[in-house]
């Protein structure tokens, strides 16, 4: 039977539609931009809006309980929905949420004072119950809560007056707090949680927060809705757009056409390949912000050639990050020294201190074929063909493995690079007998908090599940556990530059290049944060309309 | 004889299907990958007690033969399956897409058949500049792939142009019709050659039959020849091609869907299949399994029914 060739083109679709978005915006033909202007916020706007449109290039999220969000899509949601107890703003540092203030009357009790003007969705009160609550729950296994391991350090959580709450530790914690701007510290009202069960943050069982929008509707596949919370307690942050849907267009060519059409307003984590069509666009303007995003490769295994240091700096020096750079990211990156993007402190509190530790580092070596050439022959690697895992049709790690491939012929180094399915690829950081076969793979995250802690003993703390290489430098370790324990933020910072100094020079792992944050609106509105804190600040009711364009 | 055919027809289904779900249960258990993780996401340390939880609630550790089972047991009650990535149940999950699907498969199956046997016989009747003419694109049209198709018209008719939407399914008849039609050209272009090209050769073989030269000998007027003559006799063929076509749409709609952003049933299925999701998958391949056998059982009584010499029993 001659049916055409439908089902086998399945595989290639995303990657041959990804590649076709270059010529279909018209805007092939301008240069890339070398340094583009970064900008952490974005005009204010003036006018009101009816309705907005956003895109989550990512897909539809799985959930909105805020305890269970844990990635781009959900996240960007959540944010305008449930107020989290403290607040991330677009430059990366904390301010007051729902909680006005907190204390340390001892090193092992924090007090959060919460705010006693803030209402539900519903007009119930919000009070120290539902946030004990919301964390107690996420204590329990049955619930699934991404944050459970943040809860690591409690004892205990009560409520010490009716707009106050009391957490106890066993000992002392710098980062808890510091979790509370997320979904982590999300408050929800209780006993509306309780009756959702299981349901709470589906389409099904809905949510009840206390943020400047509420869900209205979720239609799986087609479309989510919120719509202005009129009573929102914070009056600076009262939206001005009525109604916010967002759409899933996860195919870069859909997204490309459905922003130049003006059929989508808007969008974060803009794609390579779009941001090329969009660039020349005059249906609105792309942004780029700052971002605590990360590209880096990490060996899979202590037996992958990759393990050894010396391996990865010879990688290190024969990669030709400018060049990477500017094709890969369409210039939209920078190379750091190190893979913990320098956002997440830049702002904070002991910032001079991280600031200070940063500038001690080696620089970003410049490419040097025979110093590389000296490293692999020290390190005599048995094997010299290197297998690196990337997730199937993602453009980006294809274009990024394809420089590094380059790079490591000239020093004898192999590169296979090896697709995989997405259940696969996000598998592998979990489970060891996904990694079998493999030595390195392609690592795209993100640092949430503002605060590189966590994210160094992710990958240095022999007890962490993604310290793959069995990576044990004691002094690191602890090191980095004083930090944890130090609550002067100067005393915390000061421990962990020490720690990353030293495992900055020992520790496996090739740092690609920090992307920025992409944004596209449409010239009909602005306002938004073009920094990639929005994945935790509610971004959406700071858009407001320019009075320009009416698509 | 029509009942005993559609009785085994029927039996031949339940046979496909039961064998249907037995593959792809069996080829999602041996993909390597686990669908757990993908719930878990970017930016967070990742906890093996949190997936250790999701395996249990949603039984991702049982057995091949267990987990078959289960999934077959809730089936025969009515019960399709709760899905992992979109924490619904399969039945709600599907009927809220199949009216996309649906209609951008009705929609493409009139813009296939109607201008396809149109053009054939055209092509076919008057031959000459016309003829090569409906030969040379149709050909064209025939090799151009369905993603490139919607590539091609997203860009000249929805962003150069402006004249219909690029994305989405719409809502209510119209906005359906309006959003639809892109994709539905995009499915239809090389099934539509296709068809066009059937036509043309099977109006081709009637008209230089014997008992159509004998009506043309006879003196029969032009009109009657054709309608009666070629166009009925060639008809089955062309019936038979276009419930491949149509049947071959379905499976041509995941790639459509996706690319125009439709809330169908052939995008539901690209995405669970890659996350997966087992119990969606399952529920979709025997919804395709299904339409493919009826279309087909169909295709073959009007054929049975147009032709007389067609036997039914020879068929099954």
């Amino acid at each position: 039977m001659h049916a055409p060739r439908t089902a086998l083109a399945v595989t290639v679709l995303s990657t041959l539609l990804t590649l076709s978005a270059c010529s279909s915006g018209g805007g092939s033909t301008s240069s890339s931009p070398q340094k583009p202007k970064l900008t952490t916020t974005t005009p204010a706007a003036s006018g009101a809006l009816d309705e907005v449109t956003w895109n989550l290039p990512l897909g539809e999220p799985t959930t909105l309980d805020p305890a269970k969000v844990g990635d781009y899509s959900p996240s960007t949601v959540v944010s305008n929905l449930c107020d989290p107890l403290l607040r991330l703003k677009a430059d990366y540092s904390v301010a007051p949420g729902l909680a006005t203030s907190w204390k340390r009357p001892d090193p092992k009790t924090l007090v959060l004072e919460l705010r006693d003007d803030v209402t539900f969705w519903n007009g119930h009160p919000m009070t120290a119950k539902d946030v004990v609550a919301g964390l107690e729950r996420q204590r329990n296994p049955a619930t699934q809560s991404v944050n459970t391991q943040v809860l690591s350090t409690v004892s205990t959580i009560t409520a010490t007056g009716d707009h106050q709450v009391t957490v106890r530790f066993k000992t002392p914690d710098e980062l808890f707090l510091k979790y509370l701007v997320n979904g982590f510290g999300a408050v929800s009202e209780a006993a509306y949680v309780k009756k959702a069960g299981a349901a709470y943050g589906t389409a099904k069982g809905g949510l009840m927060c206390t943020g400047p929008f509420e869900l209205k509707s979720w239609k799986s596949g087609e479309s989510l809705t919120a719509v202005r919370n009129d009573a929102y307690w914070d009056t600076a942050l009262r939206p001005k757009a009525a109604e916010l849907t967002f759409k899933f267009i996860t195919d870069a060519s859909t997204l490309t056409s459905a922003l130049l059409s003006g059929q989508i307003d808007g969008s974060y984590e803009i794609p390579s390949t779009v941001a090329k069509a969009l660039r020349s666009s005059d249906a609105g303007t792309l942004y780029y912000g700052p971002s605590a995003q990360t590209v880096f490769v990490s060996p899979t295994g202590p037996d992958s050639p990759l393990a050894d240091p010396r391996i990865t700096q010879a990688l290190s020096l024969v990669l030709d990050r400018d060049a990477l750079v500017r094709n890969v990211f369409d210039g939209a990156a920078r190379k750091e020294k190190t893979f913990i993007p320098s956002l997440v402190w830049k702002t904070g509190e002991a910032s001079d201190v991280y600031d200070k530790g940063y500038d001690a580092l080696p620089a970003v070596p410049d490419a040097d074929v025979a110093r590389a050439k000296k490293l692999v022959a020290q390190a005599a690697p048995k094997k010299r063909t290197v297998t690196v895992a990337m997730g199937a049709g993602d453009q980006q790690s294809l274009q990024i493995l394809t420089f590094l491939q380059a790079g490591a012929k000239k020093i004898g180094l192999s590169i296979v690079i090896k697709q995989l399915q997405p259940t696969q690829m996000s598998g592998l950081f979990y489970d060891a007998s996904l990694r079998e076969g493999l030595d390195a793979t392609m690592a795209l995250g993100y640092v949430e908090i503002p605060d590189p802690l966590s994210y160094a003993e992710m990958f240095t703390s022999p007890a962490s599940p993604m310290n793959w290489t069995r990576y044990d430098n004691a002094e690191v370790t602890s090191l980095l556990t004083q930090a944890r324990a130090a609550l002067d933020p100067e005393k915390s910072a000061e421990l962990f530059t020490r720690a990353q100094a030293l495992y900055t020079e020992d520790l496996a792992i090739v740092p690609i290049a920090v992307p920025y944050e992409r944004m596209f609106l449409n010239k009909r509105l602005s306002g938004a944060p073009a920094s990639f804190a929005y994945i935790n600040m509610p971004w959406a009711a700071q858009l407001g309309g320019t009075g320009e364009g009416t698509s | 004889m029509i009942g005993r055919f559609v009785a085994r027809r029927a039996a031949m289904l339940v046979a496909t299907a039961l064998v249907a779900s037995v593959a792809v249960y069996g080829a999602l258990f041996i993909a390597p990958g686990d669908p757990a993780t993908l719930l878990i996401g970017g930016g967070k340390p990742p906890s093996p007690q949190l997936l250790a939880e999701i395996h249990r609630q949603y039984h991702l550790d049982d057995p091949f033969l267990q987990g078959y089972l289960r999934w077959l047991g809730g089936m025969l009650h009515g019960d399709a399956g709760q899905s992992l990535t979109y924490k619904d149940s399969v039945t709600h999950l599907v009927t809220e897409r199949i009216g996309n699907t649906a209609f951008l498969v009705a929609y493409a199956a009139v813009l296939i058949i109607v201008p396809g046997v149109t053009l054939g016989t055209v092509a076919a009747l008057r031959g000459g500049f016309g003829d090569t003419l409906v030969t040379v694109v149709t050909t064209a049209l025939m090799a151009v792939p369905t993603f490139v198709m919607s590539v091609v018209l997203i860009w000249w008719l929805s962003v150069q142009w402006d004249w219909l939407p690029a994305y989405g399914a719409g809502e209510g008849f119209t906005g359906r019709l309006e959003h639809l039609t892109l994709p539905a050209l995009a499915l239809a272009t090389a099934w539509l050659a296709y068809v066009a090209q059937v036509t043309r050769s099977a109006v081709r073989a009637e008209l230089a039959s014997e008992h159509v030269e004998t009506a043309w000998a006879r003196g029969v007027p032009e009109r009657f020849v054709v309608r009666k003559h070629v166009l009925r006799n060639a008809a089955g063929p062309l019936f038979s091609v276009s419930g491949v076509a149509v049947a071959g749409l379905i499976a041509g709609c995941s790639i459509v869907e996706q690319a125009f952003g439709i809330n169908g049933i052939g995008a539901l299925l690209v995405q669970s299949a890659a996350k997966q999701d087992l119990a969606v998958v399952q529920a979709l391949a025997l919804i395709t399994v299904v339409v493919f056998v009826v279309v087909n059982t169909l295709v073959d009584v009007v054929t049975a029914a147009l032709d007389h010499r067609v036997s039914l029993e020879g068929t099954a």
